[in-house]
């Protein structure tokens, strides 16, 4: 029974088994359809896909193929098993395979490097280079390959890999010959140039944009002491530039940057650490793209220039210091000279008013002679210095010009009046106002000419002309001065000598005729100085005429002569004290003689400081101040004086230089002085500046001047000359006369032209015009003659009013002049 | 299949008899029905193990490896190609975790299987770690035993309970 049960829960339990078996089964089959069927439809989809990026694919590949067959170089595509994917046409040709590239697809290369390696120079150099490119896996690039015939082709390999997977790889060839052969043309071109400059002594470096040097070649090399490997590499500045020059080289660099090339002088550090000095052409080096890559420097080593260019520049500093040394030497002496001979003719000048002999006066005469022709010389000596320094400057003020001519023309024929010269002048009448320009200046000129015109002429005439040769009021205005002889004359191929310094026609002209040879030179140095013109016209035998031209102002104002100014000044000035700042005793000596003669108060200071002290206890009413003086000089004195409260504060101070130079001059004003006295100086000079600073005191005590009467230069003196000789007497009766009638007389001329009383104008001018030249008053005379003649024919009341208003100024001034002269003629008579 | 094969070994063992006794001593889900096609509960085996222990008075462990010794041909000749691919024992075992069980899992999606991770100490020695919740580190013990059998091979077995509930454990295979 229990056998029976097991066996039939046995055979229940298998069939309830195979039943849940069959059922389990049957669901997976169902799953298993459904799987299947779900993997179809992806199939299907995948399949799509896979022929529609096949599509793609194949343009691609098209595409791709396309480009390397039309590349401009032989390519060549194997796949990792060595078999042709693709192959362009250039390839074939540069490998000679005759086949058409598209039957070449597939084909195995595994054995084409042998094939070809017969076209190489070194054909079993080729294939061990193939197989061992082949080997590496890795890229290759521009390989060149010289060729059997000569050609090189460049190679580039480049393996393709899928992540780790090796797909192949693609061969890459160009023909370079042309490019090679083009370089290499090029390069031995370029070496031939540099060879060239290379044996010029020229050094050649070549540096990169960074200034690190490329290429120094052999002759840099040597320059600078370094072999080639030592340079290449290294930067050129530190290697080799001083810091110094560090900013010259790095306005350079800028310029190359910009593509220009530039000249310029460094110094270069050798190896040995000395410097040489180089000239160096810089360009920039510019590669074929057109980009700046560097820069080429020529490098030309100029040290031994450099050194004689230091050398001629010490040299040249040396001359200056000596031309320096010089010019100092010369006013030093100037000053050295000036003052004894100050006081040589100072004393000359006193000596005579001491009633010498006869034979005293004729040794007085030389001895005075002789000192004013030394102090002659020394002058145009020290003028010509002067001008060389460019010391000499021109001062403007207003003067009037044919007065110093005049007077100058009359001095001139006062010297010569025993020679048998005729002395003839002639001033344009245009020139009516008072000029603006440098009247010394002028009155050097005359004296140089008159004087060069006196020297050379034996007899004959002197001639002189001033015309005006622009109109008045015109800027500038040029004044035309003619001094012609009838001397000895100038051959014309000397014209130009004689404007040079110590130069003379010849030296037979200088042993007869003396003179330092400077007076022509510094005449025509003068003219230059104001702007003006020299000219000579000259035959030998036949006279010279020397022409100047000499720009001025016109300053529009009518002459009124100073001295008739310091006359009127003169009545109310007495009782002056002068205070004389000297330590040498000579030429206190002679100042103080003069003043004592002229009745004028003074005291003595022997230097600067003394002269403070006396200005602090005592008024003055003028200085003359030495300038080098012991203890205080007088600039110090006078800026003492200037800066102390008291009386004596503006008080003109009178500086007595001995020093010609025009910068002394110019220290004396800036210290405070008001004028200035150039050493030696003669007895009028120095009354015509006292006179002009505090009156003269009287014009009775103007310097008696004994030995020739000279009247006053704004008289006609050679008429005065002619007329009255030696006879004062007569002069003075006859001046005296003047005064008394014609001067009244005169007065009467006025209401015959108001009255339009032509007739008795005319008569009264005829009656006038002897009496004014009797007294030398030329011009008055003139003006009578000139109303007469119109009175009589043309009588134009408008012209005669305007030329009695002429006439009256001067009148007034004439008689200043003509009773001035009265008053001396009668002291000299009283001696 | 683990649970047709283990009715297998107790009648070939113990007679029928056994089988229809542990299967009514058993309250089973399945009721005894099982199919080598089908998947069942783990708890089910467990009842019939102890069931089978209690019967025969054999402790459990003996009897898993008993039927780990028995079941090695079953699987090896239900499935010959997975023996073939390794040329020896411990390769085997190391392919357990990485190929076999990823094919059983293909076969069977619901299968519960435990993990063997292998480490070569050196060339004769192999680590093995089990871990499953199931506890049957014994019925993996009979299995590596037949492994060896299999390849004719001999081999010394430490074995180590990392776990005190036997969820894991370490083998030290040392191949002789």
């Amino acid at each position: 029974m229990s056998e029976i049960e097991i066996l039939k829960r046995r055979v229940e339990r298998e069939l309830r088994a195979r039943k849940e078996a069959e059922r389990i089964l049957e669901d997976k089959a169902q799953e298993l359809y459904l799987a299947n069927n779900s993997l179809r439809v992806l199939n299907e989809n995948l399949e799509l896909r896979i022929s529609e990026r096949t599509v793609d694919l194949t343009a691609e590949q098209m595409r791709l193929s396309a480009l390397i067959t039309n590349l401009d170089s032989g390519i060549l595509l194997e796949d990792e098993r060595r078999h042709i994917v693709i192959v362009n046409q250039l390839f074939c040709t540069l490998f000679h395979i005759p086949a058409p590239p598209q039957f070449l697809i597939g084909t195995d290369c595994s054995n084409s490097a042998e094939l070809s390696k017969s076209l190489f120079a070194e054909p079993d150099a080729f294939v061990q280079r193939i197989n061992e490119i082949l080997h590496k896996r890795e890229l290759v690039l521009n390989e060149s390959l010289s060729l059997a015939n000569g050609q090189i082709y460049q190679r580039t390999f480049i393996p393709l890999f899928d992540g780790q997977r090796y797909l192949g790889h693609l061969w890459k060839y160009n023909d370079v010959s042309e490019a090679v052969h083009a370089g290499e043309e090029l390069r031995r071109s370029e070496d031939k140039y540099r060879g060239i400059i290379e044996n010029m002594e020229l050094g050649l470096m070549e540096v990169d944009n960074q200034g690190r040097i490329v290429r120094p070649y052999p002759r840099f090399c040597q320059m600078v002491g370094y072999e080639p490997e030592e340079l290449e590499g290294q930067d050129a500045v530190e290697i080799l530039l001083p810091p110094e020059f560090i900013s010259v080289l790095d306005r350079q660099t800028e310029d190359r940057m910009e593509g220009k090339a530039g000249v310029y002088e460094i110094q270069l550090r050798k190896k040995d650490g000395s410097l040489i000095w180089a000239m160096i052409s810089g360009a920039p080096i510019v590669d074929l793209a057109g980009d700046i890559v560097g820069s080429i420097g020529i490098h030309y080593d100029v040290t031994r220039q450099k050194l004689l260019q230091q050398e001629l520049e010490e040299a040249r500093k040396r001359a200056e210091a000596a031309q320096e040394a010089e010019k100092q030497f010369l006013a030093n002496m100037s000053h050295e000279i000036r003052t004894p001979l100050n006081a040589i003719i100072g004393m000359a000048h006193l000596l005579a008013d001491t009633n010498p002999t006869e034979e005293q006066t004729e040794y007085l005469g030389i001895l005075k002679s002789s000192a004013e022709m030394l102090r002659i010389l020394i002058s145009d000596v020290l003028d010509l210095s002067k001008i060389r320094a460019g010391k000499m400057e021109t001062q403007a003020k207003d003067f009037d010009l044919p007065d110093l001519i005049r007077s100058m023309v009359k001095s001139l024929q006062l010297r010569i009046e025993d020679k048998p010269i005729k002395v003839l002048l002639d001033i344009d009448p245009k020139i009516k106002n008072l000029v603006t320009g440098d009247d010394l200046l002028l009155h050097q000129i005359m004296a140089n000419l008159l004087g060069n015109a006196e020297k050379f002429t034996a007899n004959g005439e002197i001639k002189v002309q001033v015309a005006q040769e622009t109109e008045p009021e015109t800027h500038p205005l040029w004044i035309r001065i003619s001094v012609s002889d009838t001397g000895i004359g100038i051959p014309p191929e000397k014209h130009d000598l004689i404007f040079q310094s110590f130069r003379q026609v010849d030296g037979d002209t200088k042993r007869k005729f003396g003179g330092t040879g400077l007076g022509l030179a510094i005449t025509k140095q003068l003219v230059d100085l104001q702007g003006g013109t020299i000219e000579l016209i000259s035959e030998l035998g036949a006279g010279a005429q020397f022409i100047v031209r000499l720009p001025y102002i016109d300053s529009g104002v009518i002459p009124i002569s100073d001295k008739l100014m310091e006359a009127k000044q003169s009545l109310h000035t007495h009782g002056k004290r002068i205070l004389v700042v000297e330590d040498n005793y000579m030429n206190r000596k002679y100042i103080g003689t003069l003043l004592r003669k002229w009745n004028v108060e003074h005291e003595f200071a022997f230097n600067g400081r003394e002269a403070v002290e006396k200005t602090q206890e005592w008024v003055y009413d003028l200085i003359l101040m030495d300038i080098q003086m012991p203890e205080m000089d007088g600039y110090e004195a006078t800026i003492a004086i200037r800066n102390q409260e008291g009386p004596n504060q503006s008080i003109p101070i009178l500086a007595l230089t001995a020093s010609a130079m025009m910068s002394q001059k110019d220290k004396a004003f800036s210290a405070g002085m008001d004028d200035y006295l150039s050493k030696p100086f003669k007895p009028s000079q120095l009354f015509e500046k006292m006179a002009f600073y505090m009156g003269a005191g009287d014009v009775s005590n103007e310097p008696h001047v004994p030995e020739i009467f000279t009247f006053d230069a704004r008289l006609d003196q050679q008429m005065l000359y002619a007329l009255y000789g030696d006879d004062l007497d007569y002069a003075h009766e006859m001046f005296d006369m003047f005064l008394n009638t014609a001067a009244v007389e005169f007065r009467e001329i006025r209401p015959k032209v108001e009255t339009e009383n032509w007739l008795e104008l005319a008569r009264l001018a005829h009656k006038l015009k002897p009496s004014f030249g009797m007294v030398g008053l030329c011009s008055l005379e003139k003006m009578m003659d000139r109303i007469e003649t119109d009175a009589k024919t043309d009588p134009n009341p408008d012209a005669l009013k305007l030329d009695l208003l002429q006439a009256e100024q001067y009148f007034e001034e004439g008689c200043l002049v003509v009773q001035s002269e009265l008053h001396r003629i009668g002291r000299i008579l009283k001696k | 299949m683990v649970f047709t094969s283990f009715l297998d070994l107790v009648e070939e063992k113990f007679g029928y008899e056994m089988v229809d006794r542990i299967l009514l001593s058993c309250d089973l889900p399945s009721k005894g029905v099982y199919t080598s096609v089908g998947t069942y509960e783990h708890s089910e085996m467990v009842q019939l193990v102890t069931a089978l222990s209690k019967e025969t008075q054999v402790p459990v462990s003996d009897l898993l490896k008993t039927y780990g010794n028995y079941f090695f041909p079953i699987l090896s000749n239900g499935y010959p190609q997975f023996i073939t691919e390794a040329p020896s024992a411990l390769d085997l075992l190391e392919r357990i975790e990485h190929h076999i069980h990823v094919e059983v899992i293909k076969l069977y999606p619901d299968a519960e299987l435990p993990r063997f991770d292998t480490r070569r100490i050196d060339a004769q020695t192999l680590e093995l770690v089990y871990h499953s919740k199931r506890k049957m580190a014994d019925f993996a013990e009979g299995l590596i035993l037949s492994t060896f059998e299999h390849y004719k091979e001999q081999a010394q077995i430490e074995r180590e309970d990392i776990t005190e509930d036997g969820s894991v454990v370490r083998f030290v295979i040392r191949k002789a």
